[in-house]
């Protein structure tokens, strides 16, 4: 890679960013998302009026990894649009730093979400928090975001030309997330609701390490392949 | 206890079975195809065969 | 060579009387040859990329079939075993049982994924999944592990790895016929795919020429 990839890859996320924040498509449509699928799973199973604490950490993962499944998929249209994947690229960006900046946006865009759903999960399903469990839960976050982004953005490649590809790209990557749900779920769960077993939460957090590291490895391995030659 | 073995067993061998009849019923549709262009060269050989003869035949 | 995995067909017949418990390592060798298998076609699709011989690919998909059929076969009888073990049906907190599941949607994905793509792209989008796929296997296991491993502190013994060993020797050889069943078919396959491949190229040159 050329030496100013650093240089590049801000550019690149950054240029990504900007336009998502002029049309804020994307963003708006996963936020809404994220809300709605709650409401599903309140409707689901919270109707009688049970305490869904217990659960609140399962419902926020649910919903979340949910909503993953298409920001990831909508990282790549402007790609997809101008053709950059057949090869044709414009500028002699590296392809690494391209997927990078896939990655980075994916990330960014499920930050966002999560500021909104995480309190938004805190005030309708968890009763008796505190405060202070959000930042726990926010790290839980940061982390679980790394190996979704990553493994979202390599997988959204491969089911960028696919005529399903509405139905593909979640098939494809939901059984790979089923990992994350549960360690993410299980540290949320870990920390939430007045409960605070912080072994437990620091396991979980390993483990989505872990798992952030295993598929960037693996994404580093393959990504070269993604793109027609 | 018994009958737990006994089914656990059965789904394995119905599984073989199973397979074992795919394979059949692809080496059938295999060998007719073979068959079928087998007499199709047959076919066209005899027709070459016949074409330079008429030719010759009309001359 | 397929009459030296054909005895190993008839190996399987020849069961012990005993515990039911050894019986089930029937189970455990079905098993290991699903992941086995799915290794393979990870590896077949590393193999794949680095030279785009179409031949790897072949092989990594027909192991990805085999692979998940065999993983059908663990989910069923690891269910029977739950009932015989258990009493129940089902248990979410056996993570291998809860890992197989994973695995069924994982690679029956990776169908979807092929029949989603052709030619060159097909190939190399399934090697690409073969790989992702393989190592989101360990990820399950381990994750239903470190989950269950906070309700039950106790290490979970898989139904007894200290066995006699008479008994041992009658998994080890469970485990080589099985491991015969999954090259017997592999080779199966193979030969069947490039016998229908040859006779459409027969019959696609004999239409142009007619």
């Amino acid at each position: 890679m050329s030496p100013s990839w650093p240089r590049q890859l801000r550019a690149l996320l950054l240029k990504d960013l900007r336009l998502e924040l002029r049309t804020r498509d994307t963003i708006v449509a996963m936020i809404l998302f994220s809300v709605v699928a709650m409401m599903i799973f309140q409707f689901a199973v919270g109707s009688r009026g049970d305490d869904l604490t217990e659960v609140a950490g399962g419902i926020l993962w649910a919903t979340l990894a949910l909503t993953a499944v298409l920001g990831v998929g909508r990282s790549w249209v402007p790609e997809r649009e101008q053709r950059v994947l057949d090869g044709i690229l414009v500028a002699p960006i590296p392809r690494l730093v391209l997927l990078a900046s896939k990655v980075g946006a994916v990330y960014a865009y499920l930050l966002v979400v999560e500021i909104i759903a995480v309190p938004l999960t805190a005030l309708f399903f968890i009763r008796g928090g505190q405060a202070g469990d959000l930042l726990l839960v926010a790290v839980v976050c940061l982390l679980a975001n790394l190996g979704i982004a990553v493994l979202g953005s390599l997988l959204a490649c491969l089911a960028l030309f696919a005529r399903a590809r509405e139905l593909l790209l979640p098939v494809l990557f939901l059984p790979s997330l089923l990992p994350v749900v549960i360690a993410a779920a299980g540290a949320t769960h870990a920390v939430a609701g007045g409960t605070n077993d912080l072994a437990e939460y620091r396991g979980y957090l390993l483990f989505l390490g872990v798992y952030a590291v295993i598929f960037g490895l693996v994404a580093y391995a393959t990504y070269d392949h993604v793109f027609d030659d | 206890m018994n009958e737990y073995v006994a089914a656990a067993y059965g789904v394995i061998l119905f599984a073989l079975l199973l397979y074992v009849v795919v394979v059949g019923l692809r080496s059938a549709r295999l060998a007719r195809e073979a068959e079928l262009l087998a007499r199709l060269v047959e076919r066209e050989e005899a027709e070459r065969d016949e074409a330079p003869e008429t030719d010759l035949a009309a001359r | 060579m397929l009459s030296v995995y054909g005895v190993f067909f008839v190996a399987p017949e020849d069961a012990d009387q005993g515990v039911i418990q050894k019986i089930f390592y029937f189970h455990v060798a079905i098993a290991m040859v699903a992941l086995l298998a799915f290794l393979v076609a990870a590896i077949e699709g590393i193999r794949y990329l680095r030279d785009r011989d179409r031949r790897h690919d072949e092989i990594s998909s027909i192991c990805v079939g085999i692979g998940l059929a065999f993983s059908i076969l663990v989910v069923i009888t690891g269910s029977i075993w739950a009932k015989a073990s258990w009493g129940t049906w089902w248990v979410w907190t056996d993570p291998r049982l809860v890992t197989f599941v994973i695995v069924l949607l994982l690679y029956a994905a990776y169908f979807v994924l092929r029949s989603s793509a052709e030619g060159e792209r097909q190939a190399r989008y399934s090697a690409i999944y073969s790989i992702a796929a393989f190592a989101s296997v360990p990820l399950s296991f381990y994750s239903v592990r470190v989950a269950r491993s906070f309700v039950h502190p106790v290490v979970f013994n898989s139904g007894g790895a200290n066995m006699p060993d008479s008994m041992l020797a009658w998994f080890v050889v469970g485990q080589i016929a099985m491991i015969g069943v999954f090259l017997t078919v592999l080779q199966l396959e193979l030969i069947q795919r490039r016998a229908d491949s040859a006779l459409r190229r027969i019959k696609a040159r004999l239409e142009a020429a007619a």
